[in-house]
């Protein structure tokens, strides 16, 4: 086989194939529009080095990733908790049925203005909104989850006495892991673009905020230098959860080959 | 072992406001080690009843299990964990792992060699002798079968026919056998149990007059099994 027909049939192939194309489509839109209206690549990618050298860009990189993080793990929790409930119990499931379906067809924007009118223009009421417009989504997909669980394997763990830890570790969360991954990679992106329009609506820092500072300057390598700081650190989160999302699915891939 | 009495049992199930009885005072005694054989038309309550004898569900009427039992289950279905190897999967039943006792229930039930495959890596005949190993594994004192060769081609259900009586004698477990292939109840049981159609109840409770090891050739047995398709077309 020759090396050309290798490299054609790897499926990095294709994927560089797909990063390439946004990089030639940003330089076109560049080259169209001009690099005060749309800088290129080479010249937002300069600017972010600048930002960094200044010792402004990890800082307030760093606070939007930590209001991520926080809403993330908060939703998480908080969501792994109600949606397994929910799943399990009807009764329950009716009883919260109301808000998820306020929580999931309430504008996304609402939230965080009602919490920086209601609670002032701090971390709290960031944090919170975000935590709140996250939530309903994260109970849904965990509620699936439960309700997809296998129930005759359940029933022979009750056969054979096994305990409830052990059920939990052996029986329920290889069937929930790949729904619990698959939600947190949701979510979290999610997370990271809600956060980011808090921060431009009512913070004094982070990622949004620095957006919307260079937006009144109207400098868009600033705009452009702060959106693809907080995306590549989101794509190593991500590629982070997806790797645990494929080990967690890794039994339905051999069961689906067999 | 076990001894196992019910009277009176019966079972229904409620959906909507409509109540479907499955049972109906169904009563029999079976004392310690032995072989019972519940036979019945499909869909009649069989596998209800052997939930019920495994605690997965309610019931009405008295149920006493003496000494309380420790229960081996063999379903339908393999019921593995697809996620686990074939031995984790028998590791996983015993309180504590011991994979020596594990890999000699592998060995017996003929699948040495096969303990670090997943269960979609073998043949459905090879998952279910891995399910009867679960069940023996633990030394049962109750020993639950659900149609276990009911998924098995004929030549394969036949071997594990031969080959569970073999097994059982390692095992001092009272059995209760859910079929409704009347050989296989003949072949294999002490007692059976006829039951009638839906709701189930009993129609009779006969001895399987042959001296062990039985022989599925023998004439006897097959006029034995064909006496029980009678007896319950009579029944129904």
């Amino acid at each position: 086989m020759s090396l050309w027909f290798k490299i054609v049939r790897s499926p990095w192939f294709f994927r560089a194939i797909s990063f390439a194309s946004i990089l030639l489509v940003w330089l076109a839109l560049s080259s169209w529009l001009g690099a005060k209206l749309m800088p290129g690549p080479l010249e937002t990618w300069t600017f972010l080095v600048r930002e960094l050298e200044r010792g402004v860009l990890l800082p307030q990189v760093g606070v939007t990733l930590q209001r991520v993080l926080l809403a993330f793990a908060l939703a998480m929790g908080v969501g792994l908790a109600l949606g397994f409930w929910a799943g399990r119990s009807p009764r329950f499931e009716q009883l919260l049925e109301g808000w998820v379906a306020l929580g999931l067809a309430i504008p996304r924007i609402l939230p965080i203005v009602v919490a920086y009118v209601v609670l002032g223009l701090n971390e709290l009421a960031a944090v919170l909104s975000v935590f709140l417009i996250v939530l309903p989504t994260v109970i849904v997909q965990v509620r699936e989850g439960v309700r997809a669980l296998e129930p005759r394997l359940l029933q022979m763990s009750q056969v054979f006495g096994k305990g409830p830890l052990e059920v939990a570790y052996f029986v329920i969360w290889p069937q929930l892991a790949p729904f619990v991954w698959g939600t947190a990679r949701a979510t979290l992106s999610l997370c990271w673009k809600m956060i980011v329009f808090a921060e431009l609506l009512g913070r004094t820092s982070g990622v949004g905020y620095q957006i919307a500072f260079y937006f009144q300057m109207f400098e868009m390598r600033g705009i452009l230098a702060y959106g693809l700081a907080i995306t590549l650190a989101l794509v190593l989160l991500d590629a982070l959860l997806l790797l645990g999302a494929q080990r967690a699915g890794r039994w339905r891939g051999r069961e689906a080959m067999a | 072992m076990t001894q196992v009495k019910l009277k009176a049992l019966s079972k229904s199930y409620v959906r909507g406001l409509e109540e479907k009885p499955v049972l109906q005072e169904v009563g029999f005694c079976l004392e310690p080690g032995q072989f019972l054989a519940v036979l019945g038309p499909s869909g009649c309550g069989k596998t209800t009843l052997l939930n019920i004898l495994a605690g997965l569900e309610d019931y009405q009427g008295q149920l006493e299990l003496l000494p309380k039992p420790r229960v081996g289950y063999v379903f339908q279905e393999p019921r593995l964990l697809p996620w686990l190897t074939l031995e984790r999967n028998l590791a996983f039943v015993l309180p504590r792992p011991d994979m020596t006792r594990v890999h000699c229930w592998l060995k017996r039930v003929g699948l040495e060699g096969y303990g670090r495959y997943y269960p979609h890596q073998v043949s459905v005949g090879m998952q279910q002798r891995a399910g009867v190993a679960r069940a023996l594994l633990i030394e049962p004192g109750l020993l639950l079968l659900d149609e276990p060769f009911s998924s098995l081609d004929e030549l394969t259900a036949q071997q594990m026919r031969t080959e569970l009586q073999d097994w059982l004698t390692q095992s001092a477990a009272t059995v209760i056998l859910v079929t409704h292939n009347p050989l296989e109840a003949a072949y294999l049981a002490d007692r059976v149990l006829l039951l009638s159609r839906s709701p189930a109840r009993v129609l009779a409770e006969l001895e399987v007059p042959f001296p062990r090891p039985r022989s599925l050739e023998a004439p006897e047995l097959w006029r034995f099994a064909r006496g029980l398709v009678r007896r319950l077309e009579e029944g129904q």
